[in-house]
């Protein structure tokens, strides 16, 4: 094939990093996937901005509990209106409706749908970090802002619908999603942080303090993590906030999943540390901490990146499982696992299917992370030969 | 007195119109209530002579044609005789509701765990000396045929029947009764402290036998509400004591050699191993507890006069079979129960029992049931093939703040009557009964009779019932919560962090409420979480003094507080429902000795139920004094109310004789008043 | 000969050291949760009756035991088990451990190896064909619903499936047995039984487990595919089935035997939630409660050391299995690290 000499040029001369850009682009599905997925990331940064209402109980709606989701249209049998509208609804509850709320609809009376709309307040960018101990309180005021991408003078513009206390699920999902990869996010730090720091050393200097090491590793892989997680959340002490919970939650996820990643570590620092340029550096009299930093961990980065990515969605899956059975995150901070909760009843299936709805965002998150994680490991993959 | 007269003009108005509608002279043929059979002296029911004569006919009696292969299965029990000869000389002849049944069948039953939302099912085949007619204030015979109290009620006779026997075929006698009360419970190795509800005022009482079907309670001072107490108790008032002798080691001097022969400790331990130890009937039987020990038991369990008896006993459930012996027929003759067996299955989880009743798998429930369920229950009846009463109830929600709490700190302040207040008033209770009950409850304070009694002044009964967030703020900062970090949440008066935690049990309080009532009282600052958990986990903890909050439902009629104090004596309850002040109680049986001393109130308050019950029921004077402590006890706001809302009572309709339920409660003992005896499946 | 029984002695000891160490553990954790079985214990007896004063707990405590010391109570703990296999009493339940959970464990284990069976049965046919196959969709469209199986959290997908078919069918799912069966003995008709109940919580833990055989399966014969050995026998004429046989797919067996143990942690892992869900009465869900609602401390230390004890065997046994078939896993491991 006729390729021209510039582009070979570029080939052979590019960085790892460059190689491995181009490999993930052409990848099509990884693609898709990660446009996806930044869009969702996107969309829950600015969760706050976009949900017309306060995702904890004081955004409920008394007026439209349970009610299903309400999409604006554009047009009714009064005509079309180039701004959307939805129409007036008026609850109901009887013995004759076996005691559910109903809602009458009266289509004359339309309410309009306006951008960049007042609402309730939220604060974007304020960090409180309210640890134990005075010491470590952080404070950074952040902004105060109370406009919203879209919302109704009058009545509620619920898209997801609203759960039973009347919380708006469409701004519940958006910070769930905001949470729950805040939690990901944070455990993987963690499990990250940890790996390198056992399996650099398990790596590097081998013998018995290795073996030890691998005996301890070995031993918290051996114990099937959803139980030692229970077993773990169960100890969170009730007097705490619900954002030392969250960090304690995310420790959690991170203490347990470190071991995967360090023996990772651990086998590439032990093939990698009987090469000759350790060798060399080793003779040159550079420290144990330079050559582990400077020369054997970034060797295999490109590895680190895409294990990190894959073990995200574990992450959130166990979150979520942790939640689910009510030892994790616990209102009013809340998480996609937070959310399934309400989901797991029959009532809901036979009558408010919309309940339902964040879990499609929870499998197109996980999807997204696996999709793009896999075209990663492709293209990082010096073995692959396309 | 004017009662009498009604009943007899009505009794004489339905004999002779039933006697003109139907019957063949010679033998009965049934009749029930909707025939217009209203009962004799007692209403719905009548003694065996009392029946004939009235209706002219000889009772031919037949019993269940599976009643051979059914008592097969009672480890025990000897072959049968005639059914002539196994029911008492004067059987008690009941009136069904609608129909005379037919026999056969399996009725399906759900309770929580072992000991844990069971009481439903307890209730139909309970029996005791007398019981509530379904109207709720006539007390009826049942095992007894009659009753008589003296002129100031001290002592209480019981006319037995003769040859009534027990499941094994053995004679019942006064001598059971007797058995009962002195050697099980008033003996302090069976029961260190008992019930307070077979005291009178604190005293215990005599049982005599004064023949073999003629037993009398000998009482230290008035007390009227013994007969209401015995109506209502799951304690049944006789044990076997032809079997449990044996192993008493106060009164067969083999007794240890007897049990240990068993493969027992000792006499006491075959006796626990037995009994249980408790008043209640559905403590593990031998099968559960010692299975490895049953095969070489006489008895897997010990004879009862119930209408049914535990044949099998697991971890998963019970199975039950009709008792051979049971002294009930119905106006045609047939012995009762028509039922064969009964099957009782364990699920803890809500969800799965909710899924149960609406695909009809089960039979009839209502405890547990919350009327938070209800739309679904009631979306689900058609197609299931039940229906759900909703009925007024007599307990309500309750909450209360641990007053003898471990840490120091938090019990200054549970103890502190102003947070109490706050957290009362902290309460939006149209919310609560809006979302939770669907609107369909009133709110009311507890004031320790449910429901209250005319006595009962209004503003005691709606006693710290406004909502009002900004007095209960104002009464928190009063009482030292303040704020001091800016979290939004109230600290403890000395700094510390506060957090209260709700741990409930869907079978005492419903969900919804208990979220409802969390987030009222972290509107006002004071930091709430709220955790599910089983019943058992719930009572365990209550009774260890570890909780902050308690949440149970409560709330016993007039005619039970007449006999039962337990409202008002620390800790103002039972292990199986909502106490409070749990060291005050063992401070008052200790002797101060142990625990911490309760406050003065607390002893006002027990000498006042103690002079409530001695006064007849209506007097002027049993008024006065339930004005008094019910005063006493709402104003100290220990114990908050919220919503008084009614309850649902499921039943399949295949399930026949199933009357409309006056109240929906534990206090009447469920299903008892509604002689669940003459239910029989339709299928 | 030597070599190998050095070698799986070796094992052992280390199997045996891991365990202790999650012993260890499991221990601490228990003893972390606060109150303890004595208050429990009399708290129940409260309902016969008894008075419980200061005095009756701790001597409810030192009849437990529970007032030595922290080593001598775990080594006691450790001790009992191994020598009498008895893990005590359930604090809440206040039945002897060792019978709730003999029947109930062994039922856990049977769904779990019945869903990996079934996840491998499916996972290495269909890993081959996605792999070899020169279709892109097919491959796309295998991968995705594997992928599915991992994205979509188990206990929701058994509890939709269940409430459907309670919902539809009038049948509610629950339970692993029918009431007649439950506590009869074995026989064909009970095990018929057991299946038409079980297949819904091993189908959905399979489901899970095959989405991660699949993928390293795939992976693998993609790697071997390439290796030379396979042209060469290309190269030689060895084509269709043979090929695949008896050269990729043989060396892709060995990093699947190896999983085998993680996989089986994987499927203990999910298994709780599922089972607690499905109400089916096996350990799993026993755990559940024993943490989240009941805080039975006892009965979750013993449920987990069951579990993990499980897979440290199932470990060994992999690890002798692999190296009698692979000499270069003896070799690796014996020629020291």
């Amino acid at each position: 094939m006729e390729v021209s000499s510039a582009k070979k040029e570029a080939y052979f001369t590019a960085t790892q990093m460059q190689l491995v850009r181009t490999r993930f682009f052409g990848n099509r599905t990884a693609m898709i996937a990660g446009s996806i997925l930044l869009f969702m990331i996107v969309c829950s940064l600015f969760a706050d901005f976009l949900s017309p209402y306060d995702p904890t109980i004081a955004g409920r709606d008394k007026e439209y509990e349970n009610g299903a989701p309400q999409i604006p249209m554009f047009w009714d049998k009064n005509g079309f209106s180039p701004r959307p509208f939805l129409h007036t609804l008026t609850k109901y509850r009887g013995a004759d409706t076996n005691f559910r709320w109903v809602y009458k609809i009266d289509d004359d009376k339309r309410r309009y749908v306006y951008f960049f709309v007042k609402g309730w307040e939220y604060k974007s960018l304020d960090f409180k970090i309210n640890l134990p101990g005075k010491k470590f309180d952080f404070q950074f005021p952040g902004f105060t802002s109370d406009r919203h991408l879209f919302g109704t003078k009058e009545g509620g513009i619920h898209l997801f619908g609203t759960d039973k206390a009347g919380k708006d699920l469409f701004s519940r999902t958006l910070s769930a999603i905001y949470i729950s990869l805040a939690v990901g996010t944070l455990g993987v730090f963690i499990s990250f942080v940890l790996s390198l720091i056992i399996g650099g050393i398990s790596g590097y200097y081998g013998g018995w303090i290795d073996s030890l090491l691998q005996m301890f590793t070995d031993a918290i892989r051996t114990v099937p993590p959803i139980p030692l997680f229970m077993c773990l959340a169960a100890f969170a002490p009730q007097e705490w906030s619900s954002e030392l919970r969250f960090f304690f939650i995310s420790c959690l996820l991170g203490l347990i999943s470190w071991p995967t990643l360090a023996r990772r570590v651990r086998t590439h620092l032990l093939s990698e540390r009987s090469q000759e340029y350790i060798l060399a550096a080793q003779m040159s009299g550079a420290s144990s901490a330079h050559i582990i930093g400077r020369h054997l961990l970034p060797s295999f980065t490109s590895y680190i990146i895409v294990d990190l990515v894959i073990s995200f969605p574990y992450m959130l899956l166990s979150e979520t499982a942790l939640s689910f059975i009510g030892l994790g995150l616990r209102e009013p901070v809340n998480s996609l696992g937070v959310l399934l909760q309400n989901a797991t009843k029959a009532d809901v299936l036979l009558n408010y299917q919309w309940y339902f709805i964040p879990v499609f965002f929870l499998v197109v998150l996980i999807l997204s992370f696996v999709f793009v994680g896999d075209g990663l490991r492709d293209a990082a993959d010096p073995h692959k030969n396309k | 007195m004017f009662k009498k007269i009604l009943l007899a003009l009505v009794f004489s108005a339905s004999t002779v119109l039933w006697s003109a509608s139907s019957f063949a002279g010679g033998h009965c043929t049934g009749s029930t209530m909707n025939d217009g059979l209203q009962g004799g002296k007692y209403p719905q029911q009548y003694e065996l002579s009392e029946f004939e004569s009235a209706a002219g006919c000889k009772m031919q009696f037949s019993e269940n044609p599976n009643i051979t292969s059914i008592n097969a299965t009672i480890q025990g029990n000897k072959g049968l005789a005639a059914v002539a000869d196994r029911l008492p000389d004067e059987p008690l002849v009941v009136v069904p509701y609608d129909s005379i049944g037919s026999y056969g069948g399996t009725i399906k039953f759900l309770s929580n765990a072992t000991e844990a939302g069971t009481s439903d099912m307890l209730s139909t085949r309970h029996v005791n000396l007398v019981r509530f007619a379904d109207d709720l204030s006539t007390i009826v015979p049942n095992v007894a045929k009659d009753y008589e109290w003296n002129d100031d009620f001290t002592t209480l006779t019981f006319m037995l029947r003769k040859g009534h026997k027990w499941s094994n075929g053995e004679p019942f006698t006064a001598r059971d009764v007797e058995f009962w009360y002195e050697d099980l419970m008033m003996n302090t190795n069976i029961r260190e402290k008992p019930y307070p509800y077979l005291l009178v005022g604190g005293e215990p009482m005599t049982v005599d036998v004064i023949d073999d079907t003629t037993v009398r309670f000998n009482l230290p001072s008035p007390f009227p509400g013994l007969l209401a107490t015995l109506a209502w108790t799951y304690n049944q008032a006789f044990m076997p004591a032809h079997f449990l002798e044996q192993f008493h080691p106060e009164i067969d001097s083999n007794a240890d050699a007897n049990a240990q022969a068993l493969g027992f400790e000792d006499g006491w331990d075959a006796l626990a191993a037995y009994y249980g130890n408790s008043g209640w009937t559905d403590t593990p039987t031998p099968m559960l507890r010692n299975p490895d020990l049953v095969a070489g038991l006489e008895y897997a369990a010990y004879p009862s006069l119930e209408a049914y008896m535990t044949i099998e006993d697991t971890t998963e459930g019970r199975v039950y079979a009709a008792n051979p012996y049971f002294h009930q027929v119905d106006t045609a003759g047939n012995q009762l129960p028509y039922i064969d067996y009964q099957n009782e299955r364990y699920i803890n989880e809500n969800e799965i029992r909710l899924l149960k009743l609406v695909n009809g798998e089960v039979d009839y429930k209502s405890q547990s049931v919350q009327l938070e369920s209800a739309p679904q229950l009631l979306d689900g009846a058609e197609s299931g093939g039940y229906s759900l009463q909703i009925n007024p109830g007599c307990g309500a929600a309750l909450f209360s703040f641990n007053v003898t709490h471990p840490d120091l700190e938090k019990r200054k302040v549970y103890s502190d009557i102003r947070f109490r207040q706050a957290m009362s008033i902290a309460l939006d209770r149209n919310e609560i009964n809006d979302v939770a009950y669907y609107g369909m409850g009133v709110v009311e304070q507890f004031v320790g009779i449910s429901p209250a009694p005319d006595f009962v002044p209004e503003e005691i009964k709606m006693h710290m019932t406004q909502y009002d967030p900004d007095g209960a703020n104002a009464l928190l900062d009063e009482v030292g919560l303040k704020d001091v970090d800016g979290d939004g949440f109230r600290e403890l008066p000395n700094g510390a962090p506060f957090a209260m935690n709700i741990d409930y049990a869907t079978q005492g309080i419903g969900g919804v409420e208990v979220e409802l009532v969390a987030r009222m009282w972290n509107d006002v600052g004071v930091k709430t979480n709220f955790k599910e958990v089983t019943p058992d986990e719930y009572r365990g903890s209550q009774s260890s003094n570890a909780l902050d909050v308690h949440a149970w439902d409560k709330g016993q009629p007039l005619a039970i507080i007449a006999g039962n104090p337990e409202t008002f004596k620390a800790p103002f309850g039972n292990y199986f429902n909502h106490t409070q002040g749990m060291l005050w109680a063992a401070y008052i049986d200790s002797n101060g000795t142990d625990g911490v001393e309760p406050p003065q109130w607390v002893y006002d308050l027990s000498d006042g139920i103690d002079k409530f019950q001695s006064y007849e029921l209506g007097t002027a004077e049993s008024n006065e004094w339930g004005k008094k402590i019910t005063t006493m006890l709402t104003e100290q706001t220990l114990l908050i109310g919220t919503v008084k809302a009614p309850f649902p009572t499921y039943h399949r309709n295949a399930l026949k004789n199933f009357t409309q339920f006056k109240t929906t409660s534990y206090e009447y003992y469920r299903t008892y008043p509604y002689l669940a005896t003459q239910w029989w499946l339709d299928e | 000969m030597i070599n190998f029984i050095q070698f799986t002695v070796t094992r052992a000891f280390l199997s045996i050291v891991t365990l202790l160490i999650v012993c260890f553990i499991v221990f601490s954790l228990m003893e972390l949760v606060p109150g303890t079985c004595a208050e429990r214990y009399l708290a129940f007896k409260n309902t016969q009756g008894s008075q419980i004063t200061f005095e009756d707990i701790a001597a409810e405590e030192k009849r437990l035991g529970l007032d030595k010391p922290f080593l001598y109570r775990y080594t006691k703990w450790v001790s009992d088990i191994v020598i009498k296999q008895d893990f005590g009493d359930s604090c809440i339940l206040r039945i002897s451990i060792n019978e709730l959970l003999s029947g109930r464990f062994v039922l856990s284990l049977t769904i779990a190896i019945t869903a990996l069976l079934f996840s491998y049965a499916i996972a290495i046919p269909v890993g081959i064909i996605s792999a070899t196959t020169k279709y892109a969709s097919l491959d796309n469209a295998l991968k995705f619903i594997s992928y599915l199986g991992i994205a979509l959290p188990n206990f929701l997908v058994a509890l939709c499936i269940m409430l459907f078919m309670t919902v539809y069918y009038g049948d509610t799912m629950t339970g692993l047995f029918s009431q007649e069966y439950e506590n009869a003995p074995w026989s064909t008709a009970k095990v018929q039984d057991f299946l038409s109940r079980a297949w819904l919580p091993i189908f959905v833990l399979g489901w899970n487990a095959t989405a991660f055989a699949l993928q390293t399966v795939r992976a693998l014969m993609l790697d071997e595919n390439d290796k030379l050995y396979v042209m060469a026998a290309r190269a030689r004429g060895v084509s269709g089935m043979s090929l695949l046989w008896r050269y990729p797919a043989k060396h892709s067996l060995g990093p699947v035997i190896n999983s085998i143990g993680f996989d089986l942690n994987r499927i203990f892992s999910a298994l709780p939630v599922v089972a607690l869900i499905l109400i089916l009465t096996e350990a799993g869900a026993l755990l559940i409660e024993a943490l989240a609602r009941s805080n039975d401390q006892q009965l979750a230390g013993a449920i987990i050391f069951l579990l993990t004890a499980t897979i440290v065997f199932v470990n060994f046994v992999t690890d002798i299995i692999l190296a009698i078939m692979d000499p270069r896993i003896r070799k690796g491991v014996m020629g020291g690290s």
